[in-house]
């Protein structure tokens, strides 16, 4: 597969994922219930984790463009989108492994779901953030130095990729600790979560 | 997007994003706290409220149950209500006084409107305040006393809240019981009505819910839902509101009312969102809220809320002021380098941009400058190039022009413009293969110069404007740039409308051969084939070309060598080979082949003629026949003439022999008369008359010419003798020793001769005199009036040695060229020119004896040359 059928593809995910994220905002918005979770039994996809999956998908969306030699707009929004995401997703994921209530988990929207496999409301699961902390590690890398990133980035992809596909197995077989679930420690990562960070992580790959 | 609009949002980005996001986290997490403790506060007052009317209840229920088991009304009641009839018996006067004693007091104590003792049948038989239901009820008990009795008799009842019948601006209920009598049978009922009013205040109480908070209480009446107490903000609401169950307006008490308990944001009565907590009333069916609105609830909140944006408002401000000012002073310098780029971009290169700044940007700054003024100079060096390269392309007459990579024209010199009739802006810019007759394969040649990078003598034909055409050959290869990018094609085209006609004229004399024609390659290859060469093998022109020239022949070997030798020797002539034709006819031929060079020398191959000499064979095998026939003949004539020439040579040795002797015996008698006569003249002369005088003179003069006939007739026969050795001979002393013996003649002549350096040869010294002798004198007799001038000189050509006897005398026609030679020829009279017309026939028979020759070059009135050679 030549450079610009890669590049190419990369971008269709990174909009694919972005669009996911607004659709499943706008299932917080309107409480529509398939937006927000697959299943009624199964852990919703988190408002935060909505909102930084748009934003991972800009942030993939201008690193392809900077590959392409046209980071104008990206040396904007990469550093922005990313300073979002560290904020919000360190904040949370700090004020998880502290086991302390930052007040970020239900910042946007209040999280009234009663998934059993929900732990603290509003709280995105502990793979969920250290994956989007990876994105954004990744986006300011690419401002640093946008030629010589390829490697970085295919191994950041393939933790992504692999964060999700172990997640989508664990639903497939039906268990729990394979979608990070862990009673009274941890949230499940979200299904739809999990098939996002599948895309992302083939994107990063195709760079 | 500009630089600095970059670092402004950037800049913006990073002081504001943090700042809201904390800022957000702490109204949230405040906000939380606010809702945390309003809440609960609204939770605990419900209960409270909650737990206040039940207690009242309860207290009432237990007040009722004493009652209703006192000794007096279980002793009275029956005698009441047999003696309602005549309220003057003593027996029921007794029983009211018995019973005014206690409940008026009761009624005051427990805020009742009235306690009333009603009998079996529903009738009251005693009221607490005589004389007040008589006036209500006077058609007897109504609806609501009629049901609260019917329950009374069950149990304890309480009804439902409704405005007192006397005070209308008042609620009350009733509290049913039944009574028994002493013996234990069912008596009456006893009813409580209690005035709601202490209970609504204690309802009412807003203590602990601010300016907007309140508590109520409301039941359910089908599907929809009464408020009981007079509102906050509607006091008149008791028993006149309604809410809809369903409906969004005073949802809480919706909730409540349908048995739940519970707290959160909900919309009020008056469609206002409040903060609100919710119980059910088991006991009375009803509802409880306590709720205040969202707005004072969270006042706070907002209020820090304001303050929060206010800040972010004044720190937005600040930020951007401070965004601005470090973009400006970044950015700034830089769009000064980046304006002055662009002018000197559009080629101002005397533009500068060179700040004091030491940091980078004045480093660059000042770098710029210095490079633009070395692109300065290299500019000008590269004007001065393309100039020099203008002109080049302009001195050529051949069309030139420059190709895009896109086939596109990018430059013409003016033998373009020349050859399409268009003008440089028509041409430029268009596609190259527009001006062809054929643009598909110039489209194709052009595209060949990219894949292999040149092209060389690719036919086209330009088309002029004005229709004509002119055929070229191009020549052309890509140019590149400094890193080896293709930039386009640069294409020369050469006109060779000329060499086309010439090589058209020169196949057409090759075609008009007879004789097949053929080229042939270095390798031996045939490269060119005329119609003969054609019909001599029986084979197409392609089948022929590209073959070897070999295979054509019987022997090939044969005719390999054959051009093989032609490329060693350079040519071969009447080199015998024999064709052999397809259908395996055989031609006999001569080949004559030469080799063919270009113009720098290069054998470019061999270029070979076949003369059929078929019939030429024929011919020679009849003349052979002939021949054969003819040489029997020919002995046969030969013996006769050999016999005749015998013969001959016989007669003339007797004919020179006879002349010699002639001459010699002739020259005695003659010598004798000339004698004489000349002693007859030297005595006799002017002693006779004028006559004899005369006929003297004529005997001399005849006599000395007949001497001198004699002399050179001998000399003549004499020559060819073969007696006489040769000698060797210098011949300038010869032709010296002639000089001196003329010496007489030249003085009376005035004349002079000269000469070169003449050879030594072996000859025979007389007869050679004779003939320098012969043509120096007759060079100074023949002239007119200008001194004679003669010149002798020798040249050696090959075997042989010329010379040359030249004068500036008479000259001869060349009619005479070849008369003057036969013996006894005059060109003049003997009056004019004295000699006996012998001489020149004496040299020439002398120098045809030596295996020479004599001829004279001339023109009357310019003198005249005489050449005659002796071989070595």
């Amino acid at each position: 597969m030549n450079p610009e059928t890669r590049r190419k593809i990369a971008k269709i995910l990174a909009l694919a994922v972005s669009l996911a994220g607004i659709l499943v905002i706008l299932g917080w918005i309107f409480n529509i219930g398939f937006l927000k979770s697959l299943s009624s039994a199964w852990i919703s996809m988190k408002f935060n984790t909505a909102f930084v999956f748009v934003l991972s998908g800009l942030i993939l969306y201008f690193i392809v463009q900077t590959g392409e030699g046209k980071p104008d707009v990206a040396q904007v929004v990469l550093p922005i989108a990313s300073l979002v995401i560290l904020l919000l997703m360190g904040t949370l994921f700090f004020g998880n492994l502290l086991g302390v209530q930052t007040g970020a988990e239900e910042l946007f929207m209040r999280d009234l779901s009663s998934a059993p496999t929900t732990v603290t409301p509003g709280m995105p699961s502990l793979p969920t953030m250290f994956n989007f902390i990876l994105i954004a590690s990744a986006a300011i890398l690419t401002l640093f130095n946008p030629e010589k990133l390829s490697a970085m980035l295919k191994n950041i992809g393939l933790i992504v990729g692999w964060v999700g596909v172990v997640a989508v197995l664990g639903y497939l077989i039906n268990i729990p600790l394979l979608y990070y679930f862990i009673a009274g420690v941890n949230n499940a990562m979200a299904c739809h979560t999990a098939i996002l960070f599948m895309l992302l992580g083939a994107g990063f790959l195709c760079l | 997007m500009s630089l600095k609009a970059k670092l402004i949002i950037l800049f913006l980005a990073i002081a504001l994003i943090p700042l809201v996001f904390v800022s957000a986290l702490t109204v949230h997490n405040y906000q939380n706290s606010i809702e945390t403790a309003h809440l609960s506060d609204l939770q605990h007052i419900a209960l409270f409220k909650a737990d206040k009317i039940e207690a009242h209840f309860v207290d009432l229920k237990k007040n009722l149950e004493v009652i209703r088991n006192i000794y007096a009304v279980k002793k009275n009641l029956p005698i009441l209500d047999r003696l309602v009839h005549d309220p003057t018996d003593p027996n029921f006067v007794a029983a009211q006084k018995m019973l005014n004693e206690i409940f008026p007091k009761a009624t005051n104590v427990w805020n009742l409107f009235d306690i009333m003792l009603l009998g079996p049948q529903g009738n009251i038989v005693y009221s607490s305040k005589p004389g007040y239901h008589p006036e209500v009820f006077p058609k007897g008990l109504p609806a609501r006393y009629q049901e609260a009795f019917e329950n009374g008799k069950k149990g304890i009842y309480f009804s439902e809240v409704f405005p007192n019948e006397k005070e209308k601006d008042k609620t009350t209920i009733l509290a049913t019981a039944p009574v028994s009598d002493l013996h234990g049978l069912p008596a009456g009922v006893i009813v409580f009505e209690v005035n709601m009013e202490p209970f609504f205040k204690l309802i009412q109480d807003v203590t602990g819910l601010g300016k907007t908070g309140e508590t109520l209480i409301g039941k359910k009446e089908g599907d929809k839902v009464v408020f009981l107490n007079p509102l906050r903000h509607d006091p008149e609401a008791a028993f006149k509101r309604y809410t809809t169950i369903g409906s969004v307006v005073g949802e809480a008490l919706q909730h409540a009312v349908q048995g739940q308990n519970g707290f959160g944001y909900t919309i009020d009565y008056r469609g206002k969102p409040v903060v609100a907590a919710w119980r059910y009333l088991p006991l009375l069916r009803w509802g409880v809220v306590a709720k205040i609105d969202r707005e004072e609830a969270f006042a706070e909140i907002i209020h820090l809320r304001h303050v929060v944006i206010i800040l972010i408002v004044i720190i937005s401000a600040l930020a951007g002021i401070t965004a601005f000012s470090i973009a400006q002073s970044i950015s700034g310098p830089i769009q000064k380098l980046s304006k002055g780029a662009e002018i000197i971009g559009k080629g101002n290169l005397d533009y500068k941009v060179g700040t004091s700044l030491k940091d980078e940007i004045g480093q660059l700054s000042r770098a710029f400058d210095k490079m633009t003024a070395e692109q300065k100079q290299a500019q000008d060096s590269l004007r001065q190039t393309s100039f020099y390269a203008r002109s080049l392309l302009e001195a050529s007459l051949d069309p030139l022009v420059t190709i895009s990579a896109y086939g596109k024209i990018t430059d013409v010199n003016e033998a373009t413009i020349k050859a399409t009739g268009l003008s440089r802006g028509d041409l430029v810019g268009t596609d190259f293969s527009d001006y062809f007759t054929e643009p598909v394969k110039a489209k194709a040649g052009y595209q060949e110069v990219f894949s292999k990078g040149f092209v060389t003598d690719y036919p086209l034909t330009i088309r002029h404007k004005d229709g004509h055409s002119t055929d070229v050959l191009y020549n052309a290869s890509v140019y590149k740039d400094t890193h080896g990018n293709v930039l386009g094609v640069f294409a020369a085209a050469r006109d060779i409308t000329l060499l086309k006609q010439t090589s058209q004229y020169a196949r057409s004399l090759i075609e008009s051969s007879l004789d097949p024609l053929v080229t042939i390659s270095a390798d031996g290859k045939i490269t060119d084939v005329n119609e003969a060469a054609i019909k001599a093998t029986g084979l197409s022109r392609g089948d022929l070309v590209g073959t070897d020239f070999s295979n054509y022949f019987t022997k090939p070997e044969k005719a390999k060598a054959g051009y093989q030798e032609v490329f060693s020797k350079g040519f071969v002539t009447d080199y015998p080979l024999t064709i052999r034709r397809k259908d395996g006819h055989l031609t006999d031929v001569l080949y004559n082949a030469n080799i063919y060079k270009d113009t720098r020398g290069n054998v470019l191959g061999v270029f070979a003629a076949a003369r059929d000499v078929t019939e030429l064979k024929k011919a020679e095998a009849e003349l052979r026949r002939h021949r054969d026939s003819l040489e029997v003949l020919v002995a046969e004539r030969t013996a006769d003439l050999q016999t005749a020439n015998q013969e001959l040579a016989s007669s003339n040795e007797n004919l020179e022999q006879f002349a010699y002797v002639a001459s010699h015996d002739l020259q005695e008698p003659l010598r004798v008369m000339s004698n004489f006569s000349q002693l007859l003249e030297k005595r006799y002369k002017d002693k006779l008359d004028q006559d004899a005088n005369e006929f003297i003179e004529f005997i001399v003069d005849a006599a000395k010419r007949m001497q001198k006939l004699i002399t050179d007739l001998l000399a003549y026969s004499r020559i060819g003798k073969k007696d006489i050795a040769e000698t060797e001979e210098d011949l300038n002393k010869m032709v010296q020793k002639i000089l001196d013996g003329m010496a007489a003649t030249l003085e009376s002549s005035g004349g002079t001769v000269t000469y070169d350096t003449l050879p030594a040869l072996r000859v025979h010294a007389t007869s050679i005199m004779q003939v320098f002798q012969n043509l120096i004198g007759n060079a100074l007799k023949f002239h007119e009036k200008l001194p004679p001038r003669v010149h002798i000189s020798a040249r050696k050509d090959g075997e042989e040695w010329i010379f040359s006897v030249r004068d500036n005398g008479l000259g001869i026609e060349p009619q005479y060229h070849e008369r003057i030679f036969q013996i006894f020829q005059r060109l003049h009279s003997k009056e004019e020119y004295s000699g006996t017309g012998i001489g020149l026939s004496i040299c020439k028979k002398i120098v045809t004896n030596y295996g020479g020759r004599i001829w004279v070059e001339s023109e009357h009135g310019k003198g005249s040359t005489f050449y005659f050679t002796i071989p070595t």
